[in-house]
């Protein structure tokens, strides 16, 4: 508490015209913000219809003409295909939270406060990846005792390995989320532009038809999709042979995009840069 | 790293974060919570807005900062509280004794709209505090802005002026030891504005120093105990509010009544403190000494006044500076 930041006359430096916080553990700061999101997600209900309802409807309606181009149980596939696409919404949710506090004007209350970056960022976000994984699961749950989806690597060693695929393909939904919200000023431009790369990288990752089944230029774009390496990965888990050494280049992958995007993400992020709500 | 301080003169430590540290140098505040010295600050692609801004601000006072619309009243909060994105340089010195985060009430009411008030007060008092004091904190909130009605409401149910008395009491709901209020009895009704000018004044008795932008001059004249007037991006301080007043001239209004019984008003200025200068001001205003005397008033000076005729004060400013 007895701090004094000090700037020597004409010498430029914003960071160290920074106020001095309390103290506060980057712990409590996530508990802050994740209590509060909960709360927004939890009153707002809203979430439900676009993470679960949608895509079990646009499943349900496109799921046996999807399946007949894939072969055997490619019913199942399509569910969680449709699972892997609509998890994405978590980009949307993510900007959901963070331009809430322009929504609210409470940026400015945020910033003198300056809570450390990496756990504000966790805190706004821990709430939409919860959702985002939960849904994966449901859909994967279904598929599996409803929809007759196989699971060749076994019951264990399946479910360990949708837990290594869902997981940080969840965390490149929250990563991508927060990434666009520091490169894009305005809340209106950041919503449109979610719900492209839901439908572009969900079908160009394989979500909705198998890759092979793509024309060619869309494979090799396919590539650099989150979503190719989660689907591929999920079809040797299920319809594959649950080859682990797949799987776990898929995960490292998974993870390394979420790495990679959130690190660029945190670098950028200031909490001086006003953003503009809807 | 090690620098030389052009304040203080002892050896300062330089942080990871980037902070200067100096514990040894509580002395050198001597009271003063939060100093300001030539901070610059200018937009991104834009002009300078302040330009040498400097002011302290001592544990007890209450500043009421003046100036025109666009002056960069809010502009200098937001330098203070590192909350606004721009090229800054300059000195702000808090005290070592500051306790928390800076309190900052900016002009829009900041809250969770999803959130009750008591939801949104422990958010504000969890992001600033200590877990363990966040609860006492928010019943003391609840209780000096008079909220316990209103408590359990959502922020959106709430009315414009109760938005802004729950943002208030948000943004200083840790108890910090400066407090900024940037035009805070905007959209007040006549009872919340008089507990906040009650919270403010015991505030002053608390020891809290706290820097109030305000546009209507009733507001500085019952919020605040000195002034500060920004012009151009500078600032001068004038002191005491009361002393500023009894430096100026009075304000006198003359009557006279003309041949068909109408009154006839003239203001009159100048010292005004004796009949021989009244007499005086009447002559070189003009006054015509043959009609009968109707009315004469001599009012007590009046922030208001000056205002008035001289809106962003910038008479006031060479007056002072002379």
């Amino acid at each position: 508490m007895f701090r004094s930041p000090l700037v020597p006359a004409g010498q430029a430096s914003p960071d160290s015209l920074a106020v001095p916080t309390a103290g506060r553990g980057v712990l409590a700061v996530v508990g802050t913000f994740s209590l509060t999101e909960w709360r927004a997600l939890y009153r707002g209900r809203f979430p439900f219809v676009w993470f679960v309802v949608l895509p079990a409807v646009a499943s349900a309606i496109l799921g046996p003409a999807l399946a007949g181009i894939g072969g055997v149980g490619q019913t199942g596939r399509v569910a969680i295909g449709f699972g892997i696409m609509f998890c994405y919404m978590t980009v949307n949710y993510v900007g959901r939270a963070l331009y809430r506090e322009f929504d609210a004007q409470t940026w400015r209350r945020t910033a003198t406060a300056a809570p450390a970056k990496g756990g504000y960022i966790t805190g706004k976000c821990l709430a939409v990846l919860i959702i985002g994984i939960a849904q994966l699961a449901i859909f994967l749950t279904f598929a599996l005792t409803a929809l007759g989806l196989p699971l060749h690597a076994g019951v264990l060693a399946g479910i360990a390995q949708l837990v290594l695929i869902l997981v940080p393909f969840a965390m490149t939904g929250v990563a991508t989320g927060v990434l666009m919200f520091t490169l894009i000023r305005r809340a209106e431009v950041f919503f449109s532009i979610t719900y492209l790369i839901l439908l572009m990288l969900g079908a160009l990752g394989g979500a909705l038809v198998p890759s092979q089944q793509l024309p060619r230029w869309a494979q090799i774009l396919g590539y650099i999709t989150p979503h190719f390496w989660a689907m591929r990965a999920i079809d040797q888990t299920t319809l594959g042979a649950g080859n682990w050494s797949v799987v776990l280049e898929s995960s490292g992958l998974l993870f390394l995009f979420t790495i990679v995007i959130i690190g660029i993400a945190v670098a950028r992020f200031d909490y001086r840069k006003e953003r503009y709500s809807v | 790293m090690h620098l030389t301080s052009q304040h203080t003169g002892q050896v300062q430590r330089t942080t990871k974060a980037g902070i200067f540290v100096d514990r040894q140098s509580v002395n050198e505040y001597a009271g003063s919570m939060l100093n300001i010295k030539d901070v610059d600050f200018s937009y991104p692609g834009g002009l300078p807005v302040l330009d040498g801004a400097s002011l302290k601000l001592d544990a007890g006072v209450v500043m009421g900062l003046l100036g025109a619309n666009g002056s960069g009243k809010s502009t200098l909060l937001g330098a203070i509280t590192n909350t606004i994105e721009g090229d800054r340089r300059g000195t702000i010195e808090v005290a070592p004794e500051a306790i928390g985060p800076i309190g900052y009430a900016t002009q829009d009411p900041a809250l969770y709209r999803h959130l009750t008030v008591a939801e949104n007060l422990t958010h504000a008092a969890r992001l600033a505090t200590r877990r363990w004091r966040v609860a006492s904190l928010v019943t003391r909130a609840i209780d000096d802005f008079k909220l316990g009605p209103i408590a359990d409401r959502t922020a959106r149910a709430l009315s414009g002026g109760q938005q802004r008395i729950v943002h208030l009491a948000c943004s200083f709901v840790h108890a910090p030891t400066i407090r900024l209020l940037d035009e805070p009895t905007t959209a007040l009704d006549f009872e919340t504005r008089q507990t906040l000018i009650d919270l403010v004044a015991r505030w002053r008795e608390q020891g809290i120093a706290t820097l109030v932008t305000a546009h209507y001059p009733e507001d500085v004249e019952e919020l605040c105990s000195t002034i500060t007037v920004l012009v151009e991006g500078k600032t001068y301080p004038l002191g005491s509010l009361r002393d500023y007043l009894a430096r100026q001239s009075r304000l006198g209004y003359v009557e006279r009544l003309d041949a068909d019984g109408a009154a006839i008003s003239t203001e009159l200025s100048g010292p005004l403190h004796s009949l021989a200068q009244i007499v005086e001001a009447a002559a070189e205003a003009g006054i015509d000494a043959s009609l009968p005397l109707h009315a004469i008033e001599i009012k007590p000076p009046a922030l208001r006044d000056y205002l008035r005729r001289d809106p962003s004060l910038r008479g006031a400013v060479e007056e002072e500076s002379k």
